[in-house]
């Protein structure tokens, strides 16, 4: 089958992009996208002609590198799916797909269509920790945790990272994966002592960060590959309320 | 050449608690003199970067992905070993080091392997506290499962990510001394070279990936946690960007590389399906307790398999090794179905594969239990594939999964490089010829967290510290011919883009260094192999500049390395003349064709030495003594 | 005090700020809606009614002035995080995708959000000038004079007028719609989503549009076309008959 791709192209963060047109690129139903770009890279390189910038590596859907916005999705169409694991077969011989990057001023593009989602590492750093030496923890099964609510930080817990919440909020908010790593740690034990404080310092760096608000519209949940739900968002609100109004901060 | 173990003697019970009280100590003071370099943030990485720092050592972290986060750590599905013995079954320290020691086929030195079990306990509890959400009873405490190559149940896991949590464990406690200035974090950075001054790893030289600048690190010491060389045969389970460059680099300037020729192939993952094929996805190892491995009788039968009735199905896994049955070992699992193959059983048109069969199991247990137990790993399935295992069989194959070989490293995890240090996948250091399933994540973490920020303090101790001179002259050498590789792989303006020569390469080497290997395939490899590295330094194709962000030169400069270092494989495969583990020799099986070991010619860690461009590699060996585990040979019938 | 002004610099602060002074303001309005289905009973309940209001509830006329400055400071409030919300949030995206943004899972109400509380504002406006204050003595919005004394006669002659109707008509429809995403986004931003909350959240999502809206369309259709209320004669005097 053959696929016409419009990818958008940009130098750097500052410069202009625009759509660059690949018109008839063979391809076959058991390709998985970025296998697409492969080849169309592969092409391009042979061509001496610069490959089209886009971040990839693990390619089973875990380590979050991936991620465009294919035909207005991000991930593309589908549930539950990352960039690369989107296969051809997916869409019709004949199809245009348009490519482009994720869009929200707190991840610039850094080149085509590879952002920086560094806002998220700084996030993470401004409290997204517990704080422990090493080899000073007591045995694991000191403090039980009852298994659904073990199940419910885990549910949190399996964020990746990718920013396809971002990519698809209306207003380009960080709430999903800022709620997904407040809850995963705030619904543990371990995570008490630091709860409120962790909260509050990593909204306001995610504030810094200049993502949006959150209009609940619920896009990030439909787009997000984990299936990771819009109640951790209630969660973290509730939480940084509980915060301010009852003084729990350190 | 001469190397030293600085394994204790003595009872192992007490070994590395009297190493450590033998060892020197740095002044909790002066920890803040001094700078160490971590390369890499995967589970080793991480943990080793956030411990330094805890302990008050200033840290530069480095990692050519665009966060921490995301080394291919993340991607462990099944979970970790530690003796724990909660679930009262007989485990103990001395179990778990028996298993790993037998599982290695007696290839991997005793004492690191006692200390990794010791330490396997404290991992669990430390990583609790960090808040990695194992999977727990309905009381609250932690759940395990079983896994192979073990008669107890020590696995712990977090559902079917259990090294994503673990990463972001760690990654978390780095972010926290990253807040605080301890640790300074350079992403999207790649290691291009070791500086060794003196005979001493003093820094390192990196290119800066989005920019293209070339920086020189100066440091106290230098920790490589670079991970595996499993992309050396292109389709591979590792990450995309899973590469040799450092510990190629590092052997270079003089680290010894050992055991490169073990290399772990896992049986159950997704079939090549294509030219276009990228990567290999594995399918989790315990779908093999539910599902049957097959083929046709008939060689060359594609009809669908619902249509081929059980008395045309060949079950060999059970026919060959009736005790085990399709649980037996990976590499095991792996070769049997290779043969299957090779004698025409491919259930793939045109390409290779064998059934792995679920009608049984959803007969007997119902759609619904099997679906609650592997809906996950079918779904996974599905969305590659396109077919549901539910309808129809799944098609499996082996792939190149993880690599037992790397940089030789002591009892301290030291290379043959003072001040220079392996840890994680990249060091070579337990799991002998062979890992067993959930001891990789366990390594890692044992060596990051509990190993190397003891050990690495007998160097630094002896060290003056603050070393800070990137103006030495062995900073411009290797900083030099860093831009002169750069430069050459940008001027040979050829016609194949490196991606074609690593999928090139990577066939040779799946063919002739994978799942089994003889002497005369390892030959015309060892031809084929240095005729490539020429066809790639005159036609390979690399666009864009290198003062620029160019995905092209990254890859390229990547598989430049992966075309030397397979060359070392070759060699090191085709100088052991034995079958363990991972490492299958043909000619070294017996009459029903498994591995047969030759301990009294091969009882060795075989570390190859770089001796210049135009001499060949030395091999030198550090003998093996088994003073605990006595070697048998493993049967699965 | 210092706990407000420390939530009101977050965007989650500000959000909760507006989930609060909005359910203020739906708690108002459901009773206003309920009063204002008194004029099915006629002028005298529906008079009865306003005066009841206009007195203070009979208790204490401050307590008018109180319930103005709450709702009008809770507009205040509402309008305030709104501007810095949605100001932010289009500046948080300032490159729009080229190939455009398919939604999945938000609604109308919640997309029309900015757009309907625009309208509600200059609703408020004229509704507060138009039936309030009664600035429109003529005949072309009001037909006849005002009269402070008969709200009633205000309400049904007002609102009576087509084009006026009509604008009752459209700015119900649209606050109906923002109080639908409006509510559920209050449970949400003020955190209660969960198994205990949710039943109450539902119904009120549900129900509280459907019956204000249903309140004032019915009340405005009324008017417009003389059903079921009584359109007399201007009687500027007045008086009650009991």
């Amino acid at each position: 089958m053959k696929v016409n791709l419009r990818i958008w192209r940009q130098k750097g963060p500052e410069s202009a992009g625009s759509f660059q047109d690949f018109p008839n690129v063979e391809v076959v139903p058991e390709m998985s996208f970025l296998e697409m770009l492969d080849e169309v890279n592969r092409a391009l390189e042979a061509k001496g002609q610069e490959a089209v910038t886009f971040d990839s590596d693990c390619r089973e859907g875990i380590c979050g590198s991936c991620g465009a916005v294919v035909n207005g999705d991000p991930h593309g169409p589908g549930k539950a799916n990352t960039l690369c694991q989107l296969h051809l077969r997916s869409f019709q011989d004949g199809d245009t797909i348009t490519i482009e990057p994720w869009r929200a001023k707190a991840f610039p593009v850094v080149r085509d269509l590879m952002v920086d989602r560094s806002a998220f590492d700084r996030i993470i750093q401004a409290g997204g920790y517990i704080t422990a030496r090493t080899g000073s923890a007591p045995d694991a099964n000191s403090v039980p945790i009852g298994k659904e609510r073990a199940d419910e930080a885990m549910e949190a817990a399996t964020c990746i990272g990718c920013g396809a919440c971002v990519a698809a909020c209306p207003n380009a908010s960080a709430m999903l994966f800022t709620s997904a790593k407040v809850s995963h740690l705030g619904l543990l034990p371990q995570g008490q002592p630091q709860r409120f404080d962790r909260v509050q310092k990593m909204v306001d760096q995610m504030d810094a960060e200049g993502f949006g608000g959150c209009t609940n519209h619920s896009e990030c949940e439909a787009a997000c590959p984990k299936e990771i739900g819009v109640k951790f968002i209630a969660r973290l609100n509730a939480d940084l309320i509980k915060a301010n109004l009852g003084n729990l901060r350190k | 050449m001469e190397l030293q173990s600085r394994a204790p003697d003595g009872p192992i019970e007490t070994a590395w608690d009297r190493h450590r009280q033998a060892i020197r100590l740095v002044n909790p003071a002066n920890k803040r003199k001094y700078h160490v370099i971590v390369v890499g943030t995967g589970l080793a990485g991480a943990s080793a970067a956030a411990t330094l720092a805890q302990l008050g050592y200033n840290v530069s972290s480095f990692c050519f992905q665009d966060s921490p986060r995301r080394a291919h750590s993340i991607a462990a599905q099944g979970g970790i070993n530690a003796a724990k013995n909660y679930q009262n079954d007989g485990d103990s320290v001395y179990r778990l080091f028996y298993d790993t020691v037998k599982g290695g086929d007696f290839r991997a030195r005793e004492q690191n392997v006692y200390r990794l079990s010791q330490v396997s306990v404290d991992i669990i509890d430390h990583c609790t506290a960090l808040g990695v959400p194992f999977a727990r009873e309905y009381g609250g405490l932690l759940a395990n499962r079983s896994f192979g190559g073990a008669l107890v149940s020590r696995t712990f896991y977090a559902r079917g990510q259990t090294g994503q949590q673990l990463l972001l464990g760690a990654y978390a406690t780095m972010a926290e001394q990253i807040a605080v200035g301890k640790v300074k974090m350079h992403p999207r950075t790649e290691l291009l070279d070791v500086v060794v001054i003196d005979g001493k790893a003093k820094g390192i030289v990196t290119r800066d990936l989005t920019t293209g600048r070339i920086e020189r690190w100066a440091a106290d010491a230098v920790v490589l946690a670079t991970g595996g060389y499993g992309n050396v045969f292109y389709l591979s389970t590792n990450a995309k960007g899973c590469n040799v460059t450092a510990t190629w680099r590092a052997y270079k300037r003089g680290a010894g590389f050992a055991n490169p020729c073990f290399t772990q192939i896992h049986p159950t993952c997704i079939p090549v399906m294509g030219d276009h094929q990228s990567k290999l996805t594995l399918m989790s190892e315990s779908l093999r307790n539910d599902g049957r491995v097959w083929v046709p009788k008939q060689p060359g039968d594609m009809r669908p398999a619902r249509d081929i009735p059980d008395a045309e199905r060949d079950y060999y896994l059970e026919r060959i090794y009736p005790t085990f049955g399709n649980l037996v070992p990976r590499d095991v699992a792996s070769r049997a179905a290779k043969r299957m193959i090779d004698s025409g059983h491919t259930v793939v048109k045109g390409g290779q594969g064998v059934f792995l069969d679920f009608r049984d199991a959803i007969k007997r247990l119902g759609r619904d239990v099997v679906a609650d137990r592997y809906g996950n790993l079918f779904d996974m399935y599905a969305q590659i594939t396109g077919e549901s295992p539910y309808e129809h069989p799944m098609k499996i194959y082996p792939a190149s999964h993880y690599t037992m070989g790397g940089l030789w490293v002591d009892y301290n995890l030291q290379t043959t490089v003072p001040g220079l240090y392996a840890i994680g996948e990249a060091n070579f250091s337990d799991h002998g010829a062979n890992r067993l399933g959930a001891s990789a994540l366990m390594q890692g973490l044992a060596d990051g967290y509990f190993v190397l920020p003891y050990t690495i303090g007998d160097f630094l101790a002896g060290e003056k510290p603050g070393f800070s001179d990137t103006t030495h002259a062995a900073f411009a050498d290797a900083e030099n011919e860093v831009k002169a590789k750069v430069d050459r792989l940008l001027s040979v303006k050829g016609k194949q883009s490196a991606d074609t020569f690593h999928r090139r390469l990577g066939k040779i080497v799946w063919d002739e260094c994978g799942m089994a290997r003889n002497a005369e395939g390892l030959g015309r490899a060892l031809e084929q192999i240095p005729a490539l590295r020429d066809e790639f330094w005159s036609d390979v194709s690399v666009p864009g500049t290198g003062a620029d962000l160019n995905q092209s030169l990254e890859r390229a400069g990547r598989v430049a390395d992966f075309l030397e270092f397979a060359e070392v494989l070759c060699k090191d495969a085709l100088t052991r003349e034995e079958s363990c583990g991972g490492h299958f020799r043909e000619e070294h099986q017996t009459v029903e064709g498994e591995a047969r070991r030759d301990d009294d010619a091969f009882s060795h860690g075989a570390v190859w030495m770089y001796r210049g461009q135009a001499q060949q590699p030395e091999r030198v060996r550090e003998e093996l003594s088994f003073r605990y585990v006595k070697p048998s040979q493993r049967s699965y019938k | 005090m210092t706990a407000f002004f420390s939530l009101a610099k977050s965007t989650i602060g500000k959000k909760a700020i507006m989930a609060g002074s909005g359910l203020i303001m739906v708690g108002w309005i459901v009773l206003h809606m309920a009063g204002n289905l008194l004029v099915f009973a006629g002028q005298d309940h529906f008079n009865a009614y306003a005066e009841m209001i206009q007195s203070g509830f009979h208790i204490e006329p401050a307590l008018l002035w109180a319930m103005r400055i709450t709702l009008l400071a809770c507009v205040g409030l509402h309008i305030w995080a709104a501007v810095g919300l949605s100001g932010r949030n289009r500046a948080a995206r300032p490159v729009a995708y080229a190939g455009g943004r398919k939604n999945h899972a938000t609604s109308y109400a919640a997309e029309f959000m900015l757009g309907a509380g625009v309208v509600l504002l200059l609703y408020l406006v004229f509704h507060l000038l138009h039936l309030t204050v009664g600035v429109f003595s003529d005949d072309v919005v009001q037909h006849a004079a005002f009269s402070k004394k008969d709200a009633y006669r205000n309400l049904v002659v007002g609102v009576g007028n087509p084009v006026v109707g009509a604008f009752y008509v459209l700015a119900n429809l649209a606050l109906g719609m923002h109080l639908h995403h409006g509510i559920k986004s209050a449970f949400q931003t003020l955190g209660l989503n969960d198994d205990r909350w949710n039943p109450l959240k539902d119904a009120l999502t549900r129900w509280v549009p459907v019956f204000t809206t249903g309140a004032a369309l019915l009340v405005a259709l009324s008017c417009m076309f003389g059903v079921g209320v009584l359109i007399e004669a201007p009687d500027l005097s007045w008086t009650p008959s009991h």
